[in-house]
């Protein structure tokens, strides 16, 4: 099986990975992509940023966009989309598997009410 | 306030782009912001997005761009390499010119053959410039014959009008220094700052007519042929860079080593400098001088650029078979 690209889908941060996620909610408009990023990782990408990723995105296959008005052009996740983001989501988890089993229940736990 | 204008925006972007995501990306700008001015940082955000785009429409990045529009795109940037190398290089050979009056014979076999080694490759360099133009001509004429010079004629004009004002220029350049012999004393820096505006302008004017030569060569539709043929000019052109560049160095260390006084100014700005009539004038330390130093820069960021370049044509040409 041919190795899937994750180019930009590596850090939960990349712009790409963020606009897969926010898809695979659901069909969504530049703006919406935007807010929905906004408040589920509470990044406020840029438009440049964000319309540079869904042009890579749309390129790669990973996403297209859907008929509508074209101001408000909503886009949706491919298979391929699909299949991308649940591999870049595997390569993230194996990390955070490593991290939390070093760091132990606990210890997450008194980070986090260090951080609370 | 006047509401802002969020179409300006999209100016950074190539028409390409523009046409597919124009619409929307105001409408996200008009949602986001309400009215506001976009701020500086968002701007600021456009504006690299937007340069982005253009040099991926260029063809010069990207894995998405097909074979032949990545092919084209290097060798474009191949070819402004090139230019990169015919100003400098210019200006490298004015500034090494008479290195022999400063150089004992028996000490010029390195740097003659590093200086012969440049000049050979500008020629070189011209040769291969000439062949790429013929290579696209039969293109270029099919573009016009369906399209008009409607599609061309915004590039040919910046094209010609840079051609015209290198031309008048350098025209008036030559009467005014013929004006000089006859005048007497002329002060040096006025001399040199005319000097270096008209060395500007025609600088300017051979990148303009190039960038032309780039957008027309994009609206073609090259035949396969013609494109690994204009690859295969590419990466000839970057062996001639390399050899222009390792000469460059190469004569530069050698006067460096052997004849450093060549870089005093005052020795190079002797009017009673003759062939073999300078010896010695004493040690300096000027063996770095900043114009050396610019335009080995200049070479050495383009040459950097044109070996890029280079590996993707290659890969691109494998991968086209």
């Amino acid at each position: 099986m041919a190795k899937t690209d994750l180019s930009g889908l590596r850090r939960s941060n990349d712009p790409p990975l963020l606009i897969l996620t926010s898809l695979a909610g659901g069909s969504k408009h530049g703006y919406a992509l935007s807010k929905d990023i906004e408040a589920f990782a509470g990044i406020v990408l840029s438009p440049g940023a964000l319309y540079g990723a869904i042009a890579r995105l749309e390129e790669r296959g990973l996403i297209e966009a859907l008929d509508g008005d074209a101001r408000r052009r909503p886009y949706r996740l491919t298979l391929e989309g699909s299949n991308a983001l649940a591999a870049a989501l595997r390569e993230l988890r194996r990390v955070t598997d490593v991290a939390t089993s070093r760091l132990g229940v606990a210890g997450i736990a008194g980070v986090a009410g260090v951080v609370a | 306030m006047t509401k802002p204008d969020y179409v300006t925006h999209l100016r950074w972007y190539p028409v390409a782009w523009r046409q597919r995501y124009g619409e929307e990306f105001v409408s996200l700008l008009d949602e986001t912001y309400a009215g506001q001015r976009v701020p500086l940082k968002a701007s600021l955000s456009i504006v690299r997005a937007g340069a982005l785009e253009r040099v991926r429409d260029f063809g010069v990045i990207g894995d998405g761009t097909s074979d032949q529009r990545a092919i084209t795109g290097s060798a474009l940037t191949v070819l402004m390499a090139w230019v990169v190398f015919v100003v400098t290089g210019s200006v490298f050979a004015k500034y090494a010119e008479h290195w022999q009056w400063v150089t004992a014979s028996n000490e010029r076999t390195l740097p003659s053959a590093a200086y012969d080694a440049v000049a050979v490759g500008a020629l070189l360099g011209v040769v291969i410039t000439g062949a790429a133009a013929l290579a696209v001509v039969p293109a270029f004429v099919r573009l016009v014959r369906s399209e008009g010079w409607q599609a061309v004629r915004a590039p040919l004009r910046r094209s010609l009008i840079a051609g015209m004002v290198a031309l008048a220029s350098s025209g008036g350049i030559v009467l005014w220094a013929h004006s000089l012999h006859g005048g007497g004393a002329v002060p040096f820096w006025p001399n040199r700052l005319v000097f270096l505006l008209w060395f500007a302008l025609v600088a300017v004017a051979i990148f303009v007519v190039a960038a032309s030569a780039g957008t027309v060569t994009r609206r073609i539709h090259l035949e396969a042929r013609t494109t690994r043929t204009l690859g295969a000019l590419a990466l000839s052109m970057n062996v001639v860079l390399v050899v222009i560049f390792a000469g460059v160095l190469t004569w530069w260390g050698a006067i460096a080593a052997n004849s450093p006084w060549f870089f005093s100014s005052e020795v190079m700005h002797s009017p009673t400098a003759t062939p073999g009539s300078i010896t010695i004038v004493g040690s300096t330390n000027h063996v770095a001088p900043v114009l050396l130093i610019v335009i080995g820069l200049a070479m050495l960021v383009s040459l950097l650029a044109a070996l890029y370049n280079a590996a993707r044509i290659t890969t691109r040409l494998r991968r086209a078979g």
